[in-house]
């Protein structure tokens, strides 16, 4: 297991390494010199020399690259030149909305995905089936932001339900605030129920094929018994995984959602900053949704490796495995 | 999960191994009807809008591009059949040549992310001491949500409709480069790749003869729901602001634009939104419907 950990470690610094990279080259893709580009149009050409110096632009890219590393890793992303306060600091006073809203969307998708999945792998074949399958496809087709306003429009305008908009920090608010996320955690996380949908049908239906389901329903066990303590158990695995794929890809749809609501998250941040060519911030927002994917994916794996032995098996059997 | 589990057709009663039972065949048979009338409806779908879009100057009502300020947000009618947005202009006539931009971005960006996700996949299937270079790469460009890394090139790039094919073909590479790549590791030790090699065929030869026809049928399935993300993603991109300039017609720019109006003028969002749900809702039934088709391993899952 050790070994295991070790191995997925290093996996994790090389992904991570990747996106530093991309980040990196975001700003010599932009058109311009990059310290006026990061410095955006307001600034003197003394403050421009003298990042171009603390950049070292004039030296090879791996050499910038080195440099610009060694301080991200020591904490030191830069500074929002919109907010002209430390990037850090700009993410942090947005990390609340986004927060709640993935906690929000993620268990919409659960709830919605997985009793429809399971209610459809028992149905196999019926009508139910059929109407799950047809509503998960549904999910993956509709685009978010299009949901989220039709939600408004009918939710918020019509019956004056939710409000259209914005939001009230939990501080303030308390329970009343999470309102203000119904919203756009439906229009978030119906569309990624789709994928939890699918995976919890197919597995369910794997592992109600197993001898020991049937063993238990020949018991005499109630079939709630039997399907929650014998099958839902052992068809948890798949069901971890994609729920945790799905945490990493709410942040892409967050973006929007937190658009469209006018929420004032992380992602409606990021969209900010692309228009105000802030590019400190996008680089801080990228690393920062790659590091919680690297890491909520690893947790997941480390979960399953120690749920089911025969993942670490396999996966070393992978390696050892002549090319 | 392990993909290549048989399981039966029929939940109640495993049939024997090499005796497919009558029934089971039935319904395999029924099944296939089934989901064959379902890619006909997927192709239908995601045809007519894709086909106005094509034809566009010959069957939109109006031109693009025709202001009519005194009719700005009237509502569906006879002359206006889905009204007209904020600026006057027919919305069908929006709609469909949004659906022209559409059918671009996403055969373009299918193009660039299969032939780069081939070159890729196959390099690092194939000649193996590129592997974990390319692959750690992908997998570094797999951990940003498709959006975000979207996104984040076209802040780069800048907003147009080249960069916004360019970016969201990069974000699409890794998988089938990932794909081809998985596909690849299996065909390879497959005896006839082996003979190929034994009798001296060059790498090139080997993976574009023996190993890439095999590893097709996943790769057509991935490019359809590709496609599928890239209608998705342009919409997402321009309703952001940051994708296809404003006076280009795109589905994602008339929702930006309605978005405003969304109280008094709901025409102006629902029309390009069910434009949006119904190609791709037709591309994802087309795409499923294929894989059933050409990669039975994965039948379970639809």
């Amino acid at each position: 297991m050790l070994a295991y950990i070790l191995r997925r470690l290093i996996q994790l610094v090389l992904v991570l390494v990747v996106v530093g990279v991309v980040a990196f080259l975001l700003i010599h893709l932009a058109p311009g010199d990059p310290a006026a580009v990061m410095l955006g149009s307001n600034a003197t050409q003394d403050q421009v020399d003298r990042l171009r110096e603390q950049l070292a632009l004039d030296r090879p890219l791996p050499v910038q690259f080195a440099a610009w590393s060694s301080r991200v890793i020591r904490g030191d992303l830069g500074i929002s030149h919109f907010a002209q306060k430390p990037v850090l600091q700009v993410l942090a006073q947005r990390a609340e909305p986004t927060l709640v809203l993935a906690a929000m969307s993620i268990l919409v998708a659960v709830i919605i995905g997985v009793p429809i999945g399971i209610v459809a792998a028992i149905r196999r074949g019926t009508v139910v089936d059929q109407a799950a399958l047809a509503l998960a496809l549904l999910g993956a087709s509709v685009p978010s932001f299009w949901l989220g306003l039709s939600l408004i429009l009918y939710f918020a305008v019509r019956l004056g339900w939710f409000p259209s908009s914005g939001i009230v920090p939990l501080a303030s608010g308390g329970l009343e605030s999470l309102r203000y996320y119904v919203l756009p955690a439906l229009a978030l996380g119906f569309p990624n129920s789709a994928l939890i949908t699918r995976i919890t049908r197919s597995s369910m239906l794997d592992v109600l094929q197993q001898d020991y389901v049937r063993t238990a329903a020949s018991k005499g066990l109630s079939s709630l018994r039997v399907i929650v303590r014998h099958a839902l158990r052992n068809a948890l695995v798949p069901i971890i995984t994609v729920v945790g794929l799905t945490i990493a890809s709410l942040m892409g749809g967050a973006v929007v959602t937190e658009t469209v609501f006018s929420i004032p998250g992380v992602g409606r941040l990021v969209v900010q900053s692309v228009l105000r060519r802030d590019y400190p911030v996008i680089q801080a927002a990228i690393l920062l949704v790659a590091a919680i994917y690297v890491v909520v994916n690893l947790v997941v794996d480390l979960i399953y490796a120690w749920v089911d032995p025969r993942i670490r098996y396999l996966e070393e059997k992978m390696q050892v495995k002549p090319a | 999960m392990s993909a290549d589990t048989p399981t039966p057709k029929d939940p109640p009663g495993p049939r024997g191994q090499g005796n497919p039972g009558r029934g089971g065949r039935r319904s395999r048979l029924s099944r296939l009807v089934r989901k064959g009338r379902l890619i006909i409806l997927g192709a239908v779908l995601t045809i007519v809008p894709l086909l106005t879009g094509v034809l566009a100057p010959w069957v939109a009502p109006d031109s693009p591009a025709r202001l009519d300020p005194m009719r700005r947000l009237s509502a569906p009618s006879a002359e206006h059949v889905f009204g007209t947005d904020e600026l006057g202009r027919d919305l069908l006539t929006q709609v469909i040549y949004g659906g022209r931009l559409s059918l671009l971005v996403g055969s373009l960006v299918v193009a660039i992310a299969t032939v780069l996700g081939t070159a890729f996949g196959l390099s690092a299937g194939y000649l193996r001491n590129l592997d974990a270079l390319l692959m750690r790469t992908m997998d570094g460009l797999l951990a940003l949500p498709d959006l975000l890394l979207a996104i984040a090139l076209m802040a780069a790039l800048g907003p147009n409709v080249a960069n916004v094919i360019l970016a969201l073909g990069m974000v699409y590479t890794p998988r089938i480069a990932r794909l081809v790549r998985g596909s690849v590791l299996v065909v390879r030790e497959m005896e006839y790749v082996q003979s190929a090699r034994a009798l001296g065929a060059a790498a090139p030869r080997t993976m574009f003869r023996h190993v890439l026809p095999s590893s097709l049928s996943p790769l057509i399935v991935q490019a359809t729901f590709v496609f599928a993300f890239s209608i998705l993603g342009e919409a997402a991109l321009s309703f952001l602001g940051v994708g296809v300039p404003p006076y280009i017609p795109s589905w994602g720019n008339i929702l930006a634009g309605g978005r405003q109006f969304m109280v008094e003028a709901p025409w102006v969002t629902m029309f390009p939104g069910l434009a949006i749900v119904v190609t791709v809702l037709g591309i994802n039934l087309l795409g499923d419907g294929l894989r059933d088709i050409l990669d039975p391993r994965l039948r379970r899952l639809v």
